[in-house]
């Protein structure tokens, strides 16, 4: 049984109620893409993947070059949501009481002092961690516990961050120098890795014309924190289908190169696959696409689509797929070419 | 039909009745696209098998043969359709990817057989039995089966074919239906084989049971010979099949006797013993025979001397001294035959000095030989019958079988044609069932002029004309007799044919040296052919005569060496040369050592032993000489024997 957390309605009790809520929940998301939309030119897919990451109560990875408007984007997002915002500017000295929060004294008014817990900016409900690979691994480390069990602990005292959560991290391909790539163990922590392409022209153009008088555009709230926390309830009553869970098993095995089931490249190029939380990323992305594409239950499409970002970082390239800067893209495309869906070996029988 | 079948598909109302629809569907559908894809195929090979087997003399390449291939074909793509076919959920979710559903069914189907379905999987079911009704509709269209023409039509054409005569080979003439002419040959057979019926009441010295064989042939006899006789067969090979069987069963009676008639073996050390003793001695030696009448004849003698009144106190002592190293000579086996028991109980008799008695034992022995002769006529009788009941069941096959035969032997007389043509081959001629030619009267064979003669082991040459060449030339029939008077293929001419004597070259064959068919070539004489050795120049001829082009041969009987001139059909070629041999030649009392020798026929012989006795002695002298060269001698001492070896040198070197 589903306990919804506090300040999330209940979730629907009758077909006819999930039904309407699906439909709500479309059309939020729908207004929250517009809205975005109205700050952020292009970049359709970032938006969607973020926004489904943050109705997945996940955190995301946007990897990206300088400039593509990542904070932007993470700013405009709090904003449509009306949820808390903070940022956390990494770097190499970046110390993670700086982040996590401190034991200040502080005096009361009769003269008494005491230690009191100076919570950081992790205490926000959307966190932005900007050049999360600038901080030391020490840091990094301090955020394992944010993002995993939504609680700080320090000076024996355990707090609660606010719900909902999520992380939205970036980093910078390019400029490696001075920097800690992210552990494993961190990555995984992220339910999406997602590309910030670089615009189009037109999308430039387009750029252009709306920062040419350096003001941004106003951004309305779209939601509230309690809808958003229902709205995340809603997401895990959409059903999927045994078959489709043993595809989406399939999928994460093949990224294994010690398995049976994996292709040729996965064993040529990939030193560890993706982890069972790599499955749960692949099943709460295919949920919010079903949804958002008006049906009730998880179709293998769903899955297909969302295993990029969703495997992408949890797939580990060994010294030979590093070598030939293989993009782990490529095998995940080779993976869903290799693992047959449900229907498609019985398809292939058929005129 | 599609439609039809449509039709009798009731709308489902859960998913699972339409699983079972869509599996149904998908199993038609790969059933007909199996047959599609393979239908072309298996026509086409069918059709190959068809012709091949026809071309092979197949009369049986028929509908009966592919109408059931052609079931087995349905039979296999069906079974194998039904094996790899999707059942319940797969089978939905096979429509839903033709439809583009997604896995709309196939989720609906796994959530609808869960117990208690959750908020969003009733959702889901809901609007999935909303959209089932629509969906079913078109079931067709999504999932089509695919039928083509082509599934009938080459199918169909392998079936005109096989219904088709054509390439069927005709009906050969001993497997036709008997018409009148063959039921009165029959049925004179049957009379014949009739006749023959009393050669079973004359059998004698039989046992029991085997007589109540004899009786089961009898009746056997009057089977066969009374369906012979209404022509209660179907063809000649039928009729053929009959006689064969009794015969068969005359032989195996036949054999039956023989098995049971003991003989002693060779190695027998009591019939050495007899042999040796003056008393004995005929008695022993008809024991080593195989004569039973000769048996029983010495041992009646035997009994009759053991039984004389004038049997002398020395005969006695002479016959009990025979006996008795006789059993002891006797081995295990000796002791159990009946003869080995008869000299026992005879050598028991006269050592307690009873020869009368002894003379009974022998009596007994000549009654078993008595018998024993009459089972082996028997059996001989018997072999003769299956024998005459195989020529007659030959004749029914090859009525002219017996005209031949006497053709062949004019032949023979008059050029001796009878003799080669049954070297012909390296085989014994056997008639032919299916030829009905006769040979013409002057004795030239019909046939293709120049063709080559028919291939077989060891196979002469034509006595008169020329070797074809190559040896053995290649001709279709493998290793088939020729028959004589018949169509002979390939025989070609007979001495007398062609100007002076040579045929006319044969196509296919290379030339050969000393054949004449290679310029220059044919003046090598003796270019005969070696049996089973192909052509070597030289090398003489085997049984037949050589074929070289020097003027005076090939009209002669035969030349004074093997492999020059040839000989008459039927005369007798020069004798072969006999192959090389190895021997030993002892040393001479003069001489040391044995030597082998090689020895060729008509050539240089060249014996030697290995080392003459006077060179030993030579070398034996001059190794002493030397040793006294070297011994301190007075002067004159030392003259004197170099003057003893010159001499004994002068005399080593006149002698050699």
């Amino acid at each position: 049984m589903t306990i919804a957390p506090e300040g999330a309605g209940q979730p629907p009790a009758t077909p006819e109620e999930m039904e309407q809520a699906i439909a709500g929940f479309c059309e939020c998301f729908s207004e929250l893409r517009t809205e975005i939309k109205r700050a952020i030119v292009g970049q359709d897919k970032l938006i969607d993947d973020c926004l489904t990451v943050i109705f997945s109560q996940g955190h995301a990875l946007l990897e990206g070059v300088p400039g593509l408007g990542k904070t932007y984007l993470v700013r405009t997002i709090s904003e449509a949501l009306d949820v808390s915002f903070g940022r956390v500017q990494c770097t190499p000295d970046l110390m993670p009481a700086d982040i996590l929060g401190t034991q200040i004294i502080s005096e009361a008014e009769g003269g008494r002092r005491s230690f009191v817990f100076q919570k950081g900016p992790v205490f926000h409900s959307l966190l932005l961690v900007d050049e999360i690979n600038r901080a030391t691994p020490k840091t990094q480390a301090a955020l394992l516990e944010v993002m995993q069990e939504k609680r700080v602990t320090t000076g024996g005292e355990t707090h609660k961050l606010p719900e909902p959560f999520f992380v939205l991290a970036t980093q910078n391909p390019l400029e490696m120098e001075g920097t800690y790539p992210l552990p494993e163990a961190q990555l995984d922590r992220f339910l999406y890795k997602v590309r910030v392409p670089f615009p189009s022209g037109d999308d430039l153009v387009e750029i252009s014309n709306r920062t040419a008088g350096f003001n941004e555009q106003p951004i309305k709230r779209v939601t509230t924190r309690e809808k958003l926390m229902e709205m995340q309830q809603l997401v895990t009553q959409v059903p999927i289908a045994e078959p489709l869970l043993k595809y989406a098993a399939g999928i994460i095995l093949a990224t294994h190169p010690d398995q049976d089931a994996a292709p040729d490249p996965v064993k040529r190029f990939v030193s560890y696959g993706a982890s069972p939380r790599g499955m749960q990323a692949l099943i709460r992305g295919a949920r919010i696409r079903s949804v958002l594409d008006q049906r009730t239950c998880v179709s293998v499409d769903d899955l297909r689509s969302v295993a990029y970002p969703a495997l992408r970082h949890r797939i580990v390239l060994n010294f030979d797929g590093q070598a030939e800067s293989v993009d782990t893209d490529r095998i995940i495309d080779d993976i869903i070419t290799h693992v047959p869906a449900p229907a498609e070996l019985q398809t292939a029988g058929v005129a | 039909m599609e439609q039809q079948n449509d039709s009798r598909e009731r709308q489902p109302e859960t998913f699972e009745q339409a699983a079972a629809g869509v599996s149904r569907r998908l199993l038609v559908s790969r059933w007909v696209r199996g047959m599609r894809r393979t239908a072309i195929p298996v026509a086409l090979v069918g059709l190959i098998a068809v012709i091949v087997l026809r071309v092979m003399g197949a009369r049986w390449a028929d509908l009966l043969i592919v109408v059931p291939a052609l079931l087995a074909w349905v039979g296999v793509v069906f079974g194998m359709s039904w094996y790899r076919c999707p059942t319940g959920g797969e089978a939905l979710g096979v429509w839903d990817n033709r439809a583009g559903r997604g896995e709309t069914f196939l989720s609906a189907h796994w959530f609808e057989s869960q117990g208690q379905p959750t908020v969003g999987q009733r959702l889901h079911i809901d609007k999935a039995r909303a959209g089932l009704a629509a969906a079913w509709g078109k079931l067709r269209s999504d999932l089509p089966l695919g039928f083509d023409h082509r599934i009938w039509i080459a199918p169909l054409v392998l079936l005109l074919f096989a219904a088709s005569p054509f390439l069927v080979s005709p009906l050969a003439a001993e497997d036709k239906p008997l018409d009148a002419d063959a039921k009165a040959q029959v049925a004179s057979i049957s009379e014949l084989i009739a006749e023959r019926r009393e050669m079973l009441d004359e059998l004698r010295g039989l046992e029991p049971d085997e007589q109540e064989k004899v009786e089961e042939l009898k009746e056997k006899l009057d089977e066969t010979v009374r369906k012979l006789k209404e022509a209660d067969v179907e063809s000649r090979r039928d009729a053929l099949s009959q006689i064969e069987s009794l015969a068969n069963e005359i032989n195996k009676l036949a054999a039956s006797l023989s098995e049971s008639n003991s003989e002693a073996g060779g190695k027998s050390g009591m019939i050495e013993e007899l042999e040796r003793h003056t008393d004995t001695a005929s008695f022993g030696s008809a024991l080593r025979t195989s004569k039973t009448e000769e048996k029983a004849k010495e041992s009646e003698k035997l009994a009759e001397r053991l039984e004389s009144d004038k049997l002398t106190l020395d005969e006695k002592q002479r016959l009990k001294n025979a006996f008795d190293k006789a059993m002891k000579a006797a081995n295990d086996l000796d002791r159990k035959t009946p003869e080995g028991k008869a000299v026992k109980a005879a050598d028991d008799q006269v050592k307690a000095d009873q020869p009368k008695q002894a003379a009974k034992a022998f009596r007994k022995l000549a009654d078993q030989f008595k018998q024993q002769a009459k089972r082996e006529a028997a059996a001989k009788k018997l072999e003769q019958l299956a024998q005459k009941f195989r020529a007659g069941g030959q004749q029914l096959v090859n009525p002219n079988q017996g005209q031949m035969r006497k053709l062949a032997a004019a032949g023979g007389q008059n050029n001796g044609n009878n003799g080669a043509m049954r070297r012909l081959g390296g085989q014994p001629l056997a008639p032919n069932p299916l030829a009905g030619g006769q040979m013409p009267p002057n004795g030239q064979i019909p046939g293709n002029p120049g063709a080559q003669p028919p291939a077989g082991g060891a196979q002469p040459p034509i006595p008169g004309g020329q070797m074809p060449p190559g040896g053995q030339p290649p001709m279709a029939g493998g290793n088939q007799p020729p028959i004589p008077g018949s169509q002979l293929p390939g025989a070609g001419q007979i001495p007398g044919q062609f100007p002076g004597g040579q045929l006319p070259p044969m196509a296919g064959g290379p030339p050969i040296p000393g054949t004449g068919q290679m310029p220059g070539a044919g003046q090598m004489p003796g270019a005969g052919q070696m049996p089973g050795a192909g052509l070597v120049p030289g090398a003489g001829a085997g049984a037949g005569a050589g074929a070289g082009l020097i003027p005076g041969q090939g009209a002669g009987n035969g030349g004074q060496q093997a492999g020059n001139g040839s000989a008459a059909l039927g005369g007798a070629a020069t004798a072969q040369n006999r192959a090389s041999a190895t021997g030993t030649v002892n040393a001479g009392p003069r001489n040391q050592g044995a030597s082998i020798v090689r020895e060729i026929e008509a050539a240089p012989r060249n014996e030697q032993t290995a080392r003459a006795t006077r060179k030993a002695v030579s070398d034996f002298i001059a190794a002493e000489q030397a040793a006294l060269e070297a011994e301190e001698l007075p002067l004159s001492r030392r003259d004197q024997v170099r003057e003893y070896f010159l001499q004994l040198n002068q005399q080593l070197g006149d002698t050699q």
